[in-house]
């Protein structure tokens, strides 16, 4: 299964969109979509890092989560300056978290066609740090300042990647999970609206109309209500996202694919044992008469015999014909298995 | 964002080493650079210590090697450790193995590495000199038997490290010790390296005695077990045309037979390997044969175990071997039929005395 989780509505409608999801009806505590065939969840975590990480958590016990199934995590992060980041995809390859400065690496094992790129992640929203190193350039902050708070990361803020990467790390292995941060301008949630500038058209015309609406409402500092930034995140961030969504899905899809056809084998084997074709290993044991010791170095060669492809249950149902199975005690139980060992590793 | 083809560019996995981590101590560090200057391509990723990326919880192993991954890496606390019960000392006292690289560029299924380490990455240790350091303060008390490619093949990678060069620069210096450096390569090209390094031109009787105690053991297979379970690894043709041209250069070899894996055919695999071996090593080039090692799959338990949850379908790892005193091996009988009939093979062209066999003795699970 493919697990998907967006902080907010902004992130992942876009690609409900696409995907065709359907809003799940069962009672949950966080709003889910799934595809017809429930291979596929997108989980509307939140955007701050104890909800995203009891989100991620939640969901991934609550589906059984485990080998073959692959976690992508997509969002919006700050980048640090408007050096060419803003506006495009990147796969995060190194996350720091913010508070304990602990670092998590994904996997970079599925090939992707987006640049790679670390993040800080922590629940500042504005990303302090990297609105710092921005006023490094108009020379409010020295450069000394900056090296000692930066710790070598040069690329984007997040709020959530650690968070859903130390989560999800206790269900899924660091190949499969994946993280997909859209950049956007850190301008646009900081307190200077210097950076409506930038956007013709749309924000502006945004940031008038919620002039406009605050003034109805007798609202007038927009900066300090936050409102202004709000809007202008969310209208750009829908729009980015929709613009990008079809490659967000083409890469989840291969990625999903590549994890699944990590385990193929596996998987398929344990859905053939789980299938319970004739008699099982327990039942084997049973008429063994076997102890725990026993049946462990049982159930070993009967693994061995099913890579070989030798037909265990053909020998048993001889010793059966011949009144040797079931056996009578612990005793017989050790000679026949002996008499099977040394027929499986002829 | 995307280029034209998308689905052929997201299908598949990266290459080896297309991603490379560095400690952070090690970045401007010259030998840092030079082997980054190998991957121009690779993406640079600085870490803090190897450990936070090696030490993962959940990692596949399998499926790292797969598109596997370089660390550049220093080496803290201890370098040098005591041969392990299960390795084969070939008669030495003082048997130490050090390990430079964690991980192999090979893949063989049944390779302990597997149930060793929790990752499939390739880290190199970049400060070999605290290595050789901590050595010279063995060898001022009792000389040692070093093995230096357990944890890896180091010769698989000496174009890219030069570590078996500066090895055999170490032992020219420091006469009370011998270097082992286990292999399956098919290459021959290090032969004229480490020839360098030992400068015949300076000192003939110091680089003789470096010679002699640098010691390139090869591990032969039967061509189908190579070809089924070392992948990545030289042919059997390759391993032993290189070997013959070690020992045209004066090189005393050592050929392993281990580990024997067993199959139902397994006689006729290991008699056919034997004819071959001695072909391409005719009577004329025995003397180049330092010794010869025997020895059937054994694994620690906590390595097998970890090794039968990564490898499911794995013939090797989920045979049901014997456990004894912590180690898994094929049953007593069949260990003295195997080797003993491998040894026989091999005595017909070798005096006994040139072969070791690795065995258990009373419950010290020690080898000899």
């Amino acid at each position: 299964m493919l697990f998907l989780f967006c902080s907010d509505f902004d992130e992942a409608g876009p690609l409900i969109k696409k995907m065709r999801l359907k809003k799940r009806r069962e009672a949950f505590a966080f709003q889910q979509f799934a595809d017809d065939r429930k291979e596929i969840i997108m989980t509307i975590s939140g955007r701050d890092p104890i909800a995203v990480a009891a989100c991620v958590g939640a969901v991934l016990a609550k589906e059984g989560a485990g080998c073959g199934d692959s976690l992508l995590s997509i969002g919006t992060a700050l980048s640090c300056l408007g050096n060419g980041k803003e506006g495009k995809l990147w796969v995060l390859n190194k996350i720091t978290d913010a508070y304990s400065g602990r670092c998590f690496y994904p996997d970079m094992i599925c090939r992707s066609p987006f640049l790679e790129i670390d993040a800080k992640s922590g629940s500042s929203g504005r990303g302090s740090d990297f609105l710092k190193r921005e006023r490094l350039q108009t020379g409010t902050v020295s450069e000394k300042e900056i090296n000692s708070m930066e710790d070598g990361v040069s690329g984007l803020y997040d709020a959530d990647s650690a968070a859903v990467f130390q989560a999800g790390s206790h269900f899924l292995a660091p190949h499969a999970m994946s993280f997909l941060r859209l950049a956007v301008e850190s301008a646009c949630i900081a307190d200077d609206i210097s950076g409506l500038e930038k956007d013709e058209g749309g924000a502006e015309r945004k940031y008038i109309e919620a002039q406009v609406e605050a003034e109805e409402n007798g609202r007038y500092d927009l900066k300090s209500e936050g409102l202004l930034c709000r809007q202008m995140l969310s209208h750009d961030i829908a729009r980015m996202m929709e613009a990008c969504a079809e490659d967000v899905l083409l890469y989840a899809d291969c990625f999903a694919k590549s994890c699944r056809a990590a385990w193929p084998e596996y998987c398929e084997k344990q859905g053939a044992d789980n299938e319970n074709v004739g008699m099982t290993a327990d039942d084997l044991a049973a008429g063994l008469h076997c102890s725990e010791t026993m049946k462990s170095g049982l159930n070993q060669l009967l693994r061995f015999a099913n890579v070989i492809g030798k037909d265990w249950r053909a020998l048993v149902a001889g010793y059966k014909a011949e009144g040797a199975y079931p056996c009578r005690n612990k005793r017989d139980g050790k000679i026949i298995m002996e008499k099977l060992r040394k027929s499986l590793l002829k | 964002m995307l280029n034209q083809n998308k689905e052929t560019e997201l299908t598949g996995l990266y290459p080896r080493f297309s991603h490379i981590y560095i400690e952070k101590e090690l970045k401007g560090n010259g030998e840092a650079e030079r082997i980054l200057s190998h991957f121009p391509n690779a993406v640079i990723i600085t870490i803090n210590h190897y450990k936070d990326l090696f030490n993962r919880r959940r990692q596949d192993s399998c499926l790292q090697h797969r598109s596997q991954k370089l660390i550049l890496a220093q080496k803290h606390g201890r370098m040098l450790y005591k041969g392990a019960p299960v390795c084969q000392d070939f008669g030495n006292q003082y048997f130490y193995y050090a390990s430079c690289v964690m991980n192999c560029i090979y893949d063989c299924e049944y390779c302990y590495l597997k149930g060793m380490y929790p990752s499939g990455n390739l880290v190199l240790f970049l400060n070999n000199q605290d290595v050789f350091s901590e050595l010279r303060s063995m060898l001022a008390v009792h000389p040692v038997y070093l093995c230096i490619s357990y944890d890896t093949d180091l010769l698989a990678l000496e174009g890219l490290t030069g570590y078996v060069s500066e090895w055999a620069a170490f032992v020219l210096h420091n006469p009370g010790i011998s270097v082992e450096i286990r292999t399956k390569t098919g290459s021959s090209s290090f032969w004229g390296k480490i020839l360098e390094r030992l400068d015949f031109g300076k000192d003939k009787e110091a680089a003789a005695s470096a010679l002699d105690r640098m010691i390139v053991a090869f591990t032969l297979s039967p061509e189908e077990v190579i070809l089924r379970h070392e992948a990545g690894t030289g042919s059997l043709l390759e391993r032993l045309r290189s070997i013959r041209a070690g020992i045209e250069m004066g090189f005393r070899v050592r050929l392993c037979f281990d580990p024997m894996i067993w199959s139902p055919d397994w006689k006729e695999r290991y008699e056919g390997m034997i004819e071959q071996v001695f072909e391409e090593l005719p009577e004329g080039m025995l003397h180049g044969i330092r010794d010869v090692g025997i020895g059937s799959f054994r694994i620690s338990e906590r390595y097998l175990k970890a090794m039968r949850r990564v490898l499911p379908h794995s013939a090797i790892v989920q045979y049901p071997y014997e456990n004894d005193g912590g180690y898994y091996h094929y049953g007593r009988d069949l260990i003295d039929e195997m080797e003993g009939y491998l040894a026989k093979l091999v005595g017909k062209k070798l005096p006994a005395e040139k072969i070791f066999r690795w065995e258990t003795i009373g419950d010290r699970g020690i080898n000899r």
